[in-house]
């Protein structure tokens, strides 16, 4: 275990992988420098609207980790694949931080806003259930050693993401305390001071690029681990001879 | 028959039936209560007992805002319909004429006897008058 912690640490990452996290730490602090010194405070809100630069980009981040745990999950649901396991773990659980992160920024700047920390509206019900459902994921993932429990946890991934648009939308098709959307809007949105979108531009640009970092390190890490493990039932390159031979098996009945 | 590791798959059995219970919950929740989280003062003055618990979300009328010893009072809209809130303790500093709000209380005719003020804010976001 230590073994292959070691070799799949930042060292042996390729040079795209540099250049990655050189960019991430660029646009992050470019972020921090717009969102807490350039823009403006809010006319209404004053400074708590800043927690926006976090809260904004950490939802956005979490959405785009679920359509890669989408895409990873395809491969499994049909198939059973052991590749993509690795991949959907690694972006399921930094959807599930960062989704933790939005309802805990979203908390302070409603306590700070609203008057209360928490309420159960439709945008913040449904964003509990999507981290839920990849909590969930994380279990079956855990659990799926075999092309069964891979499929099953691929059908996970691929319905899971159903609640995505259904978390963004919440505010358009409820009423809930949470206001509609600015930018991603369906229609025409709000006005937003182009200074204090530039500032929401480039944290969203600094998180995702962050988010991909940890993703690909987490990814290469756990791809080791189940390459290695000789309690995982096959190694990549075996593992498609090996599938369809076990998907006929399960079919045949 | 694999070399079990009871550890971790019995603590991923839990956390699934966790997640799973805690998803039945908020969906049965949802099923009973529907997900809109407040009333109109239109749909809510036309319909129900006269003094019922409710949640009434609107607009702060301009100007309407009245803040005395005893406590608070202001009036919300949806543009039909008014109604009167009552509030016995202090308005949060972020309350705003014009901006909306959700209210929880007692709704008696036309005057709501609130028991929290939650403050909505626009998805509008520009910075205070005369910054740049």
């Amino acid at each position: 275990m230590r073994q292959n912690h070691d070799s799949s640490g930042t060292s042996g990452a390729p040079r795209g992988g540099r250049v990655l996290t050189l960019a991430a730490v660029t646009s992050t602090a470019l972020a921090l420098v717009l969102a807490l010194l350039v823009a403006p405070p809010d006319a209404v809100q004053g400074q708590a609207q800043r927690w926006m630069y976090l809260h904004v980009p950490a939802a956005w981040s979490a959405y785009v980790c679920f359509a890669v745990v989408l895409v990873a999950s395809l491969p499994m649901a049909l198939r059973g694949a052991v590749r993509p396991l690795a991949v959907a773990r690694a972006a399921a659980e930094a959807g599930v931080v960062l989704t933790t992160l939005t309802l805990a920024t979203g908390s302070v700047w409603g306590a700070q806003t609203w008057g209360t920390w928490w309420v159960w509206d439709a945008r913040v019900t449904t964003t509990v259930a999507m981290g839920l459902v990849y909590v969930a994921l994380l279990a079956a993932l855990a659990l799926a050693t075999g092309p069964g429990g891979r499929r099953a946890a691929g059908l996970v991934g691929v319905l899971g993401f159903a609640l995505v648009p259904v978390v963004h939308l919440s505010v358009v098709w409820w009423r809930t305390l949470h206001q509609p959307p600015t930018l991603l809007a369906p229609g025409a949105g709000a006005p937003i001071a182009p200074a204090m979108a530039w500032a929401l531009g480039a944290s969203v640009v600094a998180c995702m690029l962050l988010t991909a970092v940890v993703v690909l390190a987490r990814t290469r890490r756990y791809a080791l681990l189940t390459s290695a493990d000789p309690t995982k039932d096959a190694t990549p390159d075996a593992t498609t001879d090996a599938d369809k031979a076990a998907d006929r098996l399960r079919v045949a009945p | 028959m694999r070399p079990a590791v009871p550890r971790g798959r019995a603590r991923a059995w839990l956390v699934l039936a966790i997640a799973g219970l805690g998803l039945a919950g908020l969906l049965a929740s949802a099923a009973q209560d529907g997900l809109t989280y407040w009333g109109t003062p239109s749909e809510l003055t036309a319909q129900g007992p006269p003094e019922r618990d409710v949640r009434l979300g609107g607009l702060v009328v301009t100007g309407s805002v009245v803040e005395e010893a005893a406590g608070t009072s202001f009036v919300l809209t949806d543009g039909a319909t008014d109604v009167t809130v009552r509030y016995a303790g202090v308005l949060p500093a972020t309350v705003r004429e014009g901006e909306g709000a959700v209210v929880e209380g007692v709704l008696d005719g036309q005057v709501l006897h609130a028991r929290s003020v939650l403050l909505r804010h626009s998805n509008e976001y520009r910075p205070p008058e005369g910054a740049s």
